[in-house]
């Protein structure tokens, strides 16, 4: 038996993170998505699968615009021409809504309603495939879904659990999509677990596989790296093989850049080239610089940062087609001395009370209402990021006393 | 750490100089210009290293001017550390400079690091914001109009370089604000926030205007079926009018058939499969022998013919040809009498020559002729010997002799000689002529030899004249006889030789004109037997003579010509006639062919005849041809019409139904255009997936605006926490020392400093009267700044030993004010040495004399 799983396909999704790009690479952004979903839709037919399985979020909007709706389509009418069908489930993202009617598909992809439900398929060989799953019906699934599935069918020679959802704690405050224990899982005793909704691929368990197949186009910095879906062979011994498939048409990536004492912009250029290579990429390739020790830097080279001359400079450097420099993410070293000896203590002392989310919320005030302002200073590890800007706007405005 | 002494080698507009410090308080007095700031810059370059050439620091370098008695860079600082003396110098080197320190008591050279241990844990910043005080930072605290940031600002004081942190967040939260307050709508952020908010609802407008997939999936489902509908009827009804059509394009053919099998009816069937080409062709043939018959006859008529016989020809002929003879006849016949008559004028020369018929004269014989010319020569030769022997008896001398005997030898050859020429003009025979010639020449020999052996004695002479004289007599009359014998005697003996000549051409001629005479005679008859000849075949001239030989001719050569005219005639009619009878039996044969049997007859109507025949057959071609191009079903249909016109209506009326459905057609087909042009219109016009992507671009400009914000305004808390926790821990430790110079300046009017809970600061005053701080005049203010600054200071003595360096301050204060600072300047550099630098005159007259240095004189 051989079958795809996929999820997080996030048809029509927009590019989080960019600014000002060129109408070149917007119309590639635009399109990626939808290539991602045709490449999957290829994969399929000329491996010759006997079925696919996407587990939620093939929209990225439960009100998919015209064009995304059409490329879907088109997907599942090759799908159907070839023979290949499909188990769709939806996610949080594309939960079951009349804007997503379910007649637009054609009869080969067979979509699960909201319920837990099961639908079996008898391959060429003659073995059965039990496949177990639901779709979202709102934003978020609070209950523990798992509870639903039923164990296996002895009936069936395989089955497999789709299931769209994040392995929290049940009693987790952030359990909003249908939570899960790894031990729930396994004590289905189901041949595969084909996650969604987690978008950095990962396995989970060996044996059977549980695994998440990631998305399948990286749509902004958190989703770096190769991304695709997951060719999977079970035997007759119920042996589960996983080939991962690339999918993608854009890669996200980032290089790591150490600075140096008395760097100037020439020799930062530089040394991001090297971090580069010139090995020609088969991707067009969304590259996020992190400089680390930037704090080391003279205030001059900090201003070419943070007024955007030296990501201007280095993008220079390279084909627009294949790289495209979108930022620069400077950060701090601990251990680089800014302040008097002195006051260390206190700078500490305040540290503490400055940086933290509590303090970074209440100093947004109303901005906060933004909801991806909101989103984005949840997040400790951004609040982190909060103290190196400072800290290097500080060392900038060269009042930390080094000359 | 105190400065004894400093000396430098070259440093800026110093070059070799020293100074000596006092430990305690020592005043720099200069005006501008005086070389102040380079002093105070050469202390903190000996501590902490020359200024690099980067940035802004590159006029705190302070290298000597080379050329300049070329002074070396740098001096030495001798310090007093932990009770001991030692000599720090800086000199040209890298990174700002070599360092290197003597023990001055010891003489022992330490370590550079030595100098880190003398510095502590500051750097040349650290230590200028920490034990620096200049008038700037009097300014900044007196700028603050509100009694409240005074405050605010003691609060955070209590961090190295206060001040200037102070300064930073203000400038920070300032940045900020210009950017985003709580409470603005236009600023840089609010304007993109205001424009994302824009980019947000036109998306969701955008969105909104298109309809929902399902809607349109039924529209489009619902006019298809319609179009497939009418699409159908206008199939069926095309199909209709096209075989109407059909019809109606072969209805003229159908019309034309229904004619020609009209016109046809009578026609027996024969006549339609009748080969006319061959027919024609047979009487073609006829018309073409009938047409050679008439003219054979008529060529033969055009014959003329004349009854002359074939003999009368030949002998024309034969005549024709003895015509050449006879005129070469006529011709002989003159030539001869023409010869005839000149033969007989010779023969008439020579009688007249003899003036004497010479016809009874014959010439000689041959032998008479002979033995007359040999009597001639004897006679001659014996008249010689008796003339001789005449003179030889008259002179009877030998040489008499011979010398007569030469003359009559002489005579004998002459005489031969024109004899032998005469001789040979004879017609003799060569023989005779010969012998005679040589008997001639024997007897010339013999006459002159003769006298010679013959010269007899005188008494012979006269016998022998005697005889020679009778031989003489005797000779004579043999010629004589001779003479009588032959006529000739009647001619002169002399001329006897010629004449027989004469005589025998004479008679030569004669005989030859007999000759020409009987040929002359042959050759007229011949001409004679001609024209007897002739008289017999044409009409005979009337004279017959040489002239009316050519006229004869000409009439012969006519009559030649007519009678072979006369012969081809009569060939030319036998093969006419030939001819004529082969036609005549070609036209029987060809007239009784059974072709014609279907005919009346040949004759000038037969053509018409066959043209008419062949329009019928015509007719039935086309009709052959018209009905297989019309197919039987065709044929029944258009049999159910009873006209064109019938046929016509029903066209035009499957043509109007057809127009309408078009029609209706079309108005589907333009209305799903227009939907489809309407989504698609959409579709070009708006992009969701575009906007949505520029939405998002937008969102990065935003967080990124908003994290700069961020930044500054974190950055100004931060630096406000630290300062406000720095001032706070160190508060306790410096409340002693602060009280007691604010007590000192104040000149004993105020006694202590107390901070409570709330940040609020009071302090009480003599009496022991408590004011918060913004009751207190500025003055008060002011002098709480400098001595909580001064407590400050004081409170890092532990950890950094180095001098407090005062830049010109208190510039503002007046004499008593002044003098409060000095005293406790003073107080304070009995345990940290102070140096003040000033371009104040009253700071010069405040101090002693020997705590200060005047710049202006050095
Ligand atoms: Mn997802």
């Amino acid at each position: 038996m051989k079958f795809i799983h996929a999820a997080d396909i996030h048809l029509g999704s927009p590019f989080q993170g960019l600014r000002k790009i060129s109408n070149d690479v917007r119309e590639k952004v635009i399109a990626s998505t939808g290539e991602a979903y045709n490449k999957l839709v290829q994969d399929a037919i000329d491996n010759s699968v006997d079925f696919v399985c996407i587990v939620g979020d093939l929209f990225d909007n439960p009100e998919p615009d015209l064009e995304t709706l059409n490329i879907a389509i088109s997907g599942m009418d090759k799908l159907n021409e070839a023979g290949i069908p499909v188990y769709l489930s939806y996610g949080n993202h594309d939960y079951l809504n009349f804007k997503i009617p379910s007649n637009i598909f054609p009869k080969n992809v067979k979509i699960f309603g909201n319920q837990v439900e099961t639908k079996t398929q008898t391959l060429q060989d003659g073995m059965t495939v039990a496949i177990t799953g639901f779709s979202y019906a709102k934003r978020a699934e609070v209950n523990a879904r798992i509870d639903e599935y039923p164990v296996k069918n002895q009936d069936v020679d395989f089955q497999i659990g789709m299931l769209h959802g994040s392995m929290d704690g049940i009693n987790s405050t952030e359990a909003h999509y249908a939570p899960f224990t790894q031990s729930q899982l396994i004590s289905k005793n189901y041949d595969y677990w084909a996650l969604g909704h987690i978008h950095k691929r990962q396995e989970i368990n060996s044996k059977p596989i549980i695994t998440y197949s990631g998305n399948t186009q990286g749509r902004h910095v958190n989703e770096s790296g190769v991304k695709g879906v997951n060719l999977v062979t079970i035997d007759s011994k119920e042996k589960a093989t996983v080939n991962f498939l690339e999918t993608d048409v854009i890669e996200w990536n980032s290089i790591e850049v150490k600075a140096v004492a008395g760097m100037d912009l020439d020799k930062l250029i530089a040394a991001i080239l090297r971090e580069i290579g010139d090995a020609t990429q088969s991707k067009f390739q969304l590259i996020n610089i992190i400089l680390r020790d930037s704090n080391i830097l003279d205030s001059v080279v900090l201003d070419d940062i943070s007024s955007g001359l030296a990501l201007m400079q280095i993008q220079k450097q390279v084909d627009p087609n294949e790289i495209l420099f979108h930022r620069i993410t400077m950060k701090a070293n601990e251990n680089i001395q800014m302040f008097s000896e002195l006051d260390r203590e206190f700078w500490e002392k305040s540290e503490n009370l400055v940086f933290n989310s509590k303090t970074v919320q209440e100093t947004l005030g109303r901005l906060i209402e933004l909801d991806f302002i909101a989103e984005e200073y949840s997040d400790e590890e951004e609040v982190a990021l909060v103290k190196d800007r400072v800290e290097l706007m500080l060392k900038q405005r060269n009042v930390l006393g080094d000359e | 750490m105190k400065i004894n002494r400093i000396e430098i080698y070259g440093f800026g507009k110093w070059n070799n100089i020293t100074f000596d410090l006092k430990q305690g308080l020592q005043v720099f007095y200069g005006l501008n210009e005086a070389g102040k700031s380079t002093l105070r810059q050469f202390i903190y370059s000996v501590l902490f290293g020359f200024a690099t050439g980067k940035g802004g620091n590159k006029y705190l370098r302070y290298i000597p001017k080379k050329g300049k008695k070329s002074a070396a860079y740098g001096g030495i600082l001798e310090i007093e550390y932990q009770k001991h003396l030692y000599a720090v110098e800086r000199t040209k080197g890298k990174n700002g400079g070599t360092v290197s320190i003597k023990n001055l008591d010891t003489g022992i050279t330490m370590p550079p690091e030595f100098l880190s241990e003398i510095l502590g844990p500051v750097d040349q910043k650290t230590y200028e914001r920490l034990l620096g005080f200049n008038q700037s930072d009097l300014d900044d605290f007196n700028d603050l109009s509100n009694r409240d940031d005074l405050r605010r600002h003691i609060l955070r004081m209590g961090a190295v370089g206060s001040d200037e942190w102070i300064k930073l967040e203000q400038s920070l939260k300032k940045e900020a604000n210009e950017m985003y307050t709580v409470s603005s709508r236009t600023r840089q952020l609010d304007r993109k926030i205001k424009e994302y908010e824009q980019a947000q609802k036109k998306l969701q407008e955008d969105k909104d205007r298109f309809p929902d997939y399902q809607s349109i999936q039924e529209l489009q489902k619902k006019s298809e079926q319609h179009l497939k509908e009418v699409r159908d009827q206008i199939n069926i009804l095309g199909n209709q009018l096209a075989e109407t059509t059909s019809l109606l394009n072969n209805w003229d053919n159908y019309a034309e058939i229904r004619q020609i099998r009209e016109a046809l009816k009578d026609v027996p069937t024969q006549y339609l499969k009748l080969d006319l080409n061959e027919l024609e062709i047979l009487l073609n043939q006829i018309k073409a022998t009938r047409s050679e018959i008439k003219k054979l006859k008529h060529e033969l008529s055009e014959l003329k013919l004349t009854n002359e016989k074939q003999d009368d020809a030949e002998k024309l002929v034969q005549l024709q040809g003895r015509l050449p003879e006879v005129k070469l006849n006529y011709g002989q016949v003159e030539d001869l009498n023409k010869r005839i008559q000149r033969l007989l004028d010779q023969s008439r020369m020579i009688e007249k020559q003899y003036n004497q018929d010479l016809s009874g004269v014959h010439p000689m014989t041959e032998k008479e002729f002979n033995e007359f010319k040999e009597l001639a020569l004897k006679e001659k030769r014996v008249n010689a010997d008796i003339n001789q022997i005449k003179n030889q008896m008259l002179e009877t001398a030998p040489s008499r002799r011979s010398k007569a005997s030469n003359p009559s030898a002489n005579m004998v050859l002459g005489l031969a000689a024109i004899l032998s020429i005469i001789d040979f003009l004879l017609p003799l025979n060569i023989y005779i002529k010969v012998v005679i010639l040589a008997i001639i020449i024997v007897a010339g020999y013999v006459t002159v030899k003769a006298p010679k052996t013959t010269s007899a004695p005188a008494a012979s002479l006269s016998d022998l004249l005697e005889e020679n004289e009778a031989n003489l007599d005797k000779i004579k009359k043999d010629i004589f006889s001779i003479g009588q014998q032959t006529g000739f005697g009647s001619f002169s003996r002399e001329d006897w030789s010629v004449l027989q000549n004469d005589l025998q051409n004479y008679q030569h001629q004669l005989k030859e004109v007999d000759e020409l005479k009987q040929k002359l005679n042959k050759t007229t008859t011949q001409i004679e037997n001609f024209w007897q000849f002739s008289q017999q075949v044409v009409v005979m001239p009337q004279t017959r003579s040489k002239e009316a030989i050519a006229p004869l001719t000409n009439q012969i050569a006519k009559l030649v010509q007519a009678a072979n005219l006369q012969r081809e005639n009569v060939q030319k009619s036998e093969i006419l006639n030939k001819n004529l009878q082969d036609q005549q039996v070609l036209l029987k044969k060809l007239e009784s062919d059974p072709k014609l049997l279907i005919m009346s007859g040949v004759d000038e109507d037969s053509d018409q005849w066959i043209e008419e025949v062949r329009t019928k057959q015509n007719l039935y071609l086309r009709l052959t041809a018209l009905e297989n191009s019309l197919s039987a079903t065709l044929t029944q249909k258009l049999e159910q019409y009873k006209d064109s016109a019938m046929l016509r209506e029903s066209q035009s009326s499957q043509e109007s139904k057809l127009a309408e459905l078009k029609q209706t057609e079309n108005q589907i087909l333009d209305e799903r255009a227009d939907q489809i042009g309407k989504l698609s219109g959409l579709k070009n016009s708006v992009d969701i997936l575009n906007e949505q992507q520029q939405l998002s671009e937008l969102q990065t400009e935003l967080k990124e605006l908003i994290a700069n914000w961020l930044t500054l305004q974190l950055g100004a808390k931060w630096v406000d926490q630290t300062l406000s926790i720095a001032t706070k821990g160190r508060l306790p430790i410096i409340m002693e020392e602060a009280n007691r110079y604010f007590n000192q300046i104040t000149n004993g009017r105020y006694s202590k400093i107390e901070f409570d809970k709330d940040d609020m600061i009071n302090v009480t005053d003599k009496h022991g009267e408590t004011f918060e701080i913004a009751e207190l005049s500025k003055g008060t203010m002011e002098q709480l700044y400098i001595s909580i600054r001064f407590a400050f200071m004081k409170s890092f003595s532990d950890t950094v030993q180095l001098p407090i360096i005062i830049d010109d301050a208190f510039v503002a204060f007046d004499d008593i004010r002044i003098k409060q600072i000095f005293d406790l300047l003073k107080s304070i550099a009995d345990q940290n040495q102070v140096i003040y630098f000033t371009a104040k005159k009253e700071v010069y007259n405040l101090t002693d004399d020997r705590d200060i240095v005047d710049l202006n004189t050095k």
